[in-house]
């Protein structure tokens, strides 16, 4: 049989189980780094809750794309926290801390990304939480890490691009401008960096029964890829930005085709670079790679390959790296990325129906498994939604509840737009705000 | 003791075991960087790993910035994800048997050939799960394993560049103000973004099934396609494309959630300033002296509007103002204006609406290797070869109860 239909045949064949059902996570997160984190897991299966502050919630519910909200939430939010049930506490108030604890006895992994030290200081650190649970798996996230001279310097996604030298890579060498990595590169490395740790130390776990401490950080994750460090200090020089050429790769960068668009083209081995010396009669092309690596060489090549693209329309680009295999592709936009059949196809995006908002498109974890599957279940929501449900969970009695509610041990979403509910919502009408029903019964 | 030295303690490596020791890792590649990256990861977390490579070598080892070579020998990039694996050269056309020998003794296998080709030699998943009943299998490619279209595509070679394109990366990179038509073209992030997602991401997948196993006794089949994950962890681009229907167009300092965020020239530097909320916008523009501006741009709505001709002023006013004071001057008035009004007692309670921007110096290459930091916490080390000191990246994870290699 054809290789992709056994593939395929594989794939389609086997079961969806959830590997991380049965592990409960509690996370202590905003913005988007540690919140990441927890949604690997959530949609892997575990259950993660999440405790907010009451009223405003996590800062991220009103960091919305062009300031645009869609029902009165936030939808990054609302994709960024699938799967997860929300909680509304005060960790810094006595009481508040008591419900963490609680959640955090039967507790496999809890994850924090406040600044560094201050989850100590408000009593949820790995030295108070470890007591109550010394099986459970700590993940603390932050800029520069748990300890060191930088642990408590100031950090953002570009900041810790900027410390960690990345920034300086990225950019026109004539022009006095550098650019971050968009879309929060410097918060989704290291949350996956992150997953990995946790993952590997659920392993360890499960053969020595041993929990554990992990100390990720923005900034070292991004160290641990920064090619350039290791250059400079071979070569006492930086590389600085050199526009659409990739170094490593030549000819590499973004050219425009007959028909007016971007095609990127980069050669890494020899075999590339003559299948492309077929189609273009580029000499230079027949050199070996490290030879077509020097600057000079680079650029010359680069103008010819250019030359030859503009008379050239992306599709016979495309058809021709096909046929004779090298490196290249069209730029795309966020558009022509999200209706890509190909990736419906393989099940990284799908349609959900979510019982608070409706139909939506959401990406999943974009790795297809032929023996597990992530599943989506339903969006984030509002401020202190599953109040009600989570305390039932961990053993509170009704009584208890009201009580916790009434005294606003635990609360809910103050009226602002991205922590409060979809304008048609009926508290009374939903069971699971009411704490009868789980969400898992609707999925 | 203090609590940061307690913690400090608790990293130590002592005699730890590895977390993930006495897991077999096989790596068969060919000029796929995700791949060496997925199987570096599992290495670092102890697994033993064994790169397979034909006769000759992965011609990865000469992709490098500038045909620069370690000790004369291979490039930076494949230095430092193979320097903690075995390296074997088989010859795959009349040795299978040997490679066979290596699989069927592992317990995962990073597969960064052609989609196909392994199954072609005879050493692909189809072969090794007769075997190897419960191997875990991940293969990563540019447009994965199945389905027509990564069939039609499957000769499409992977590199970081076209995979960033294909992620709609380069589109949002650049500074939409600059006139000129090359500054209109797409721009690519200076590192290898699209590669290290997919490798990592390639990493975490065998990790979960791996734990997965554990439990059920159940290998798999893992795809992984280069051309995705980037998008994908980002998630951006796709709610982007599905609530507005619109793209975005490049926004160099510009933001579409928060702004300012981005890199600003001071008088003798850059550095890096963000307020993610509009308390700490209001204080930067205090500090900027800038204050009689606010009204106008008080909340984040008003500075984050897809109309970029809009922002613009504000964006002048802040570049003007920034590059008044050296790096130095300005964090320094940050760090004073933030100790000036928590010492107001009464503002103990509004702490959060007071404010705090971000504001942290940009590191030229020279300081981020003098930085101590990295030492203290070993996540860089500088390793003596050849005749020189050469600086390489140690491994990003901390744990407290288990150890890591590179």
């Amino acid at each position: 049989m054809n290789y992709f239909k056994y593939i395929e045949n594989v794939i389609r064949q086997k079961g969806g189980t959830e590997p991380l059902k049965g592990l409960r996570v509690v996370e202590v997160t905003h913005f988007v780094f540690g919140p990441t984190i927890g949604r690997y897991l959530a949609l892997l299966g575990a259950e993660v809750i999440k405790v907010e502050p009451p009223g405003e919630g996590d800062r991220f519910r009103q960091a919305a794309i062009w300031g645009r909200f869609y029902k009165l939430a936030n939808p990054y939010f609302l994709i960024l926290n699938v799967n997860k049930y929300f909680i509304a506490t005060d960790a810094r108030e006595k009481e508040g801390r008591e419900i963490i604890y609680k959640l955090v006895k039967d507790a496999d992994i809890f994850i924090e990304n406040l600044r560094a030290g201050l989850a100590e200081s408000m009593g949820i650190g790995y030295f108070q939480l470890s007591k109550i649970n010394p099986k459970l798996i700590y993940v603390s996230c932050s800029g520069y890490g748990q300890f060191g001279p930088l642990s408590r310097f100031p950090s953002f996604d570009v900041a810790a691009q900027g410390v960690a030298g990345i920034a300086r890579t990225t950019g026109w060498p004539e022009i006095d401008e550098f650019y971050k990595l968009p879309d929060y590169f410097g918060d989704y490395l290291p949350a996956l960096i992150a997953v990995a740790a946790i993952m590997a130390a659920l392993i360890y776990r499960k053969k020595t029964g041993t929990g554990q401490y992990i100390d990720i950080s923005q900034t070292e994750s991004l160290l641990r890829f920064h090619y350039e460090l290791t250059y400079y200090s071979i070569t006492g020089k930086e590389i600085g930005k050199t526009g659409n050429i990739d170094p490593s790769a030549s000819p590499s960068g973004i050219f425009k085709t007959y028909d007016g668009k971007y095609v990127a083209i980069a050669v890494l081995n020899d075999e590339q670079a003559k299948a492309l010396a077929e189609v273009t009669g580029i000499e230079e092309l027949k050199k070996p790679h490290l030879e077509r690596l020097e600057p000079k060489m680079i650029e010359t090549i680069n103008e010819k390959v250019g030359t030859w693209i503009r008379s050239k329309t992306l599709e016979d680009i495309i058809s021709l790296a096909t046929t004779y295999g090298f490196p290249a592709a069209p730029v795309l936009n966020d558009v022509e990325v999200t209706f890509d059949k190909w990736k419906w196809i393989r099940g990284t995006i799908e349609y959900v129906n979510d019982r608070l908002y409706g139909r939506v498109a959401v990406v999943n974890i974009p790795s297809v498994f032929s023996s597990i599957k992530p599943r989506i279940k339903w969006l984030g929501r509002p401020v202190g939604y599953h109040n009600r449900l989570v305390l039932k969970k961990v053993g509170y009695s009704n009584q208890e509840i009201k009580t916790l509610i009434e005294k606003g041990v635990v609360g809910f979403w103050d009226n602002i737009i991205g922590a409060m509910p979809p304008p048609t919502w009926e508290p009374e009408k939903d069971p699971v705000f009411q704490g009868e029903k789980d969400e898992l019964d609707y999925v | 003791m203090s609590s940061r030295q307690k913690v400090e303690t608790l990293f130590e490596p002592n005699n730890k075991p590895y977390a993930l020791e006495g897991v077999k890792v096989v790596e068969i590649s060919y000029t796929n960087f995700a791949a060496q990256i997925a199987a570096a990861i599992l290495c670092e977390l102890g697994a033993d790993v064994i790169k397979i490579e034909p006769l000759g070598g992965d011609p990865s080892r000469y992709v490098t910035p500038y045909g620069v070579l370690i000790d004369e020998k291979v490039g930076i990039p494949y230095f430092i994800e193979n320097r903690c694996k075995n390296i074997v050269e088989i010859d795959f056309n009349n040795e299978k048997e040997k490679i066979l020998d290596y699989v069927k003794q592992s317990d995962i296998i990073i597969d960064g050939y052609k989609p196909g080709e392994l199954d072609h030699l005879g050493v692909g998943y189809r072969q090794i799960q007769n075997i190897n009943h419960d191997i875990i299998y991940v293969a990563i490619s540019p447009f994965g394993s199945f389905g027509e279209l990564a069939e039609k595509y499957s000769n499409i070679p992977y590199s970081d560049l076209t995979a960033q394109a294909y992620n709609g990366y380069p589109t949002l990179i650049g500074n939409p103000y600059l006139q000129g038509e090359k500054y209109q073209y797409p721009l690519r992030a200076g590192i290898w973004v699209a590669t290290i997602m997919a490798g990592v991401q390639a990493a975490i997948s065998a990790l979960v099934a791996l734990y997965w196993r554990e439990i059920s006794g159940e290998g798999q089949f893992i795809d992984v396609a280069v051309n995705e994950v980037l998008s994908a962890v980002h998630l951006v681009p796709y709610i982007v494309g599905f609530f507005f229907e619109k793209h975005r167009e490049k926004y160099g300092l510009l933001d579409y959630i928060i702004y300012p965020f981005g890199y600003y020239k001071t008088a003798d530097g850059y550095v890096s300033i963000a307020t993610p909320t509009d308390a700490d916008f209001r204080a930067l523009l205090k500090i900027l002296g800038l204050w009689k501006i606010e009204p106008d741009w008080r909340f984040a709505i008003d500075r984050i509007s897809d109309d970029v001709e809009r922002i613009k002023e504000l964006d002048e006013k802040l570049r003007q103002a920034a590059s008044k004071y050296s790096s130095k001057k300005l964090i320094e008035k940050i760090i004073r204006y933030i100790q000036l009004y928590r010492k107001i007692p009464v503002l103990k309670f509004i702490e959060r609406h007071v404010g705090a921007p971000v504001v942290v110096e940009l590191y030229p290459l020279k300081r981020v290797l003098e930085e101590r930091h990295w030492y203290v916490r070993k996540s860089l080390q500088v390793v003596r070869i050849g005749e020189r000191d050469v600086v390489l990246p140690a491994s990003p994870f901390k744990f407290s109860a288990t150890r890591t290699k590179t």
